[in-house]
């Protein structure tokens, strides 16, 4: 009888665990957010704050046949918008294989020593920080550190009922905010027509395609974790020639190089920067400029460019 | 630490680093004395450069610039327009900051310290900062108050918006590679980052596009 009592116990140990842990992880809930905000219907209003500016915007997002569409519209200061259409709900990027945690995939990175790419769990800290309300919505607070300085950390809401983000803070690692998004407004669930994103063109999902290399570069450092996500090459515009691009994913932070010939390059480095977003340019090889453009810290940009280089140019 | 391996780590904060001290400071990165050194020289460039918000409080920040505008210069040279810093006055601006910065650090959880070495410094294009005189030839001032000992020495990369230098143009054109990249950016970022509308919110609210 005791034996029997011991393995009822252990059955429903066994049934009820995975259950209580795909609820209580965070790094789950993060996944969850990934799949949420590109297969729902949602429509509302967010604010963008960063620096000293504040902006609000009206969002509507559907997946109609299984494409995705989205309309972002500024509602204050300059009219500004952005359609995207045309991408599958479906559809997994670099981003999105970083982020999926399996139980496989997290024994084999939480095993091995120093793996490339072990997901994001190996470079941030991710931890449940209380419950919040947002938009008239609960939701649940979600804190995500990074190990080391080469990355910003995050502190996201994500809706109870449907896993949609709704805040973010992006903070350097002084703890200050650079960025806050926020919903005020939110409605899920409700079938939008094709007819609401008609406006406007709509930008090309997949602009990174693979072709040629213009340009025989390498790059000798790279933050651990990141992966390549893109290459492609165009020519330039208001008045940069060709430039190659390249782009990497930590599953959080992206960021990519932009690598151009120039006639005339500064003898310097130099920096901008708006909310999390830094630029950072530095003269490489023989008349290059190197641009690094991404949500990382400055010093990360300054390795990361000086790490690139001409070989067939020493 | 070794002499020449603190100096590599000045240059890095000072954005003068070669590619060999960039490498060989990032190779060293493990050893927490190095961690601690670079975490000092970039609260004393976040203190210089009134980016000190999160690790000054705006009055212990704003007490030490009143305490260094009583001070009298040490040289008697002034460059018209620009504000010259004594050396023994900056040992006493950094000296109460990391006051500030030890006790925050303190509080902070274990997770998010070994971020603030590197991030407090981000220099904004655009935003005025507090102009310093030049420092002259490296010199090495140790702080021997109670606080902690913390090499001035190094001189902080003086970035003026508007005053003739290279930085300048350099920092015009990498504020109009942001803009020109801006949008291929945020739409990799659209597909890879798992933020949501995020990366959109950034590019539509960007008025300078």
């Amino acid at each position: 009888m005791r034996s029997f009592t011991v393995a009822v116990v252990l059955a429903v140990l066994a049934m009820a665990s995975p259950a209580r842990s795909a609820a209580d992880d965070p790094a789950a809930r993060l996944d969850a957010m990934s799949r949420a905000f590109r297969t729902l219907d949602y429509r509302g209003v967010f604010t963008y704050e960063q620096g000293q500016t504040l902006s609000s915007h009206r969002i509507a997002h559907a997946v109609i046949d299984g494409i995705e569409h989205e309309r972002v519209v500024r509602l204050d200061g300059e009219a500004h918008e952005v359609n995207r259409g045309g991408h599958r709900a479906d559809c997994e990027h670099e981003g999105d294989r970083l982020l999926r945690l399996d139980p496989a995939r997290r024994l084999a990175h939480e095993t091995a020593v120093a793996q490339r790419a072990g997901g994001i769990g190996t470079y941030y800290a991710i931890e449940h920080e209380g419950r919040e309300r947002v938009a008239n919505r609960p939701g649940q607070r979600l804190r995500i550190v990074p190990r080391d300085p080469y990355r910003y950390g995050m502190t996201v809401v994500l809706d109870d009922a449907t896993s949609l983000l709704l805040k973010s803070e992006t903070t350097d690692g002084a703890g200050r905010v650079l960025e806050r998004f926020q919903f005020v407004e939110l409605q899920v669930g409700e079938r939008l027509p094709a007819g609401e994103f008609a406006a406007g063109p709509a930008v090309e999902t997949h602009p990174l395609r693979s072709g040629e290399a213009p340009f025989a570069w390498t790059v000798a450092w790279l933050p651990q974790g990141f992966v390549a996500s893109g290459h492609a090459s165009r020519d330039g515009t208001e008045g940069a020639g060709t430039v190659e691009i390249r782009t990497y994913t930590d599953g959080l932070a992206v960021f990519a190089i932009f690598v151009e010939r120039a006639d005339e390059v500064p003898s310097g480095a130099g920096v901008a920067s708006r909310g999390a977003t830094v630029s950072y340019v530095v003269p490489r090889g023989r008349g290059h400029l190197i641009t690094v453009v991404g949500e990382i810290p400055v010093e990360s940009a300054q390795l990361i460019a000086n790490a690139v280089n001409f070989p067939g140019e020493d | 630490m070794k002499e020449p391996l603190r100096e590599m780590a000045s240059a890095v904060v000072d954005g003068e680093a070669s590619e060999f001290e960039l490498r060989r400071v990032l190779d060293g990165l493990d050893e927490a004395e190095l961690k601690s050194l670079l975490g000092r020289h970039y609260a004393v460039r976040a203190v210089v450069r009134h980016e000190t918000t999160a690790l000054c409080p705006a009055t212990v920040s704003r007490a030490i610039f009143a305490a260094l505008d009583a001070e009298a210069p040490l040289a008697s040279t002034r460059v018209p327009g620009r504000r010259r810093i004594p050396l023994g006055g900056l040992a006493v601006a950094a000296s109460v900051c990391m006051v500030a910065v030890f006790g925050l650090r303190a509080l902070a959880p274990a997770g998010a310290g070994a971020g603030t070495a590197s991030t407090a410094g981000v220099q904004f294009a655009g935003t005025p900062t507090r102009s310093l005189a030049p420092l002259g030839p490296p010199a090495v001032v140790v702080n021997t108050m109670s606080a902690a000992a913390v090499p001035v020495g190094f001189a902080p990369a003086v970035r003026t918006p508007g005053a003739p230098g290279q930085f300048v143009g350099a920092d015009r054109l990498a504020e109009d590679r942001l803009r020109l990249y801006m949008g291929e950016h945020v739409r990799n970022a659209a597909l890879n980052t798992n933020q949501g509308m995020l990366p959109y919110a950034r590019v539509v609210s960007d008025e300078s596009r």
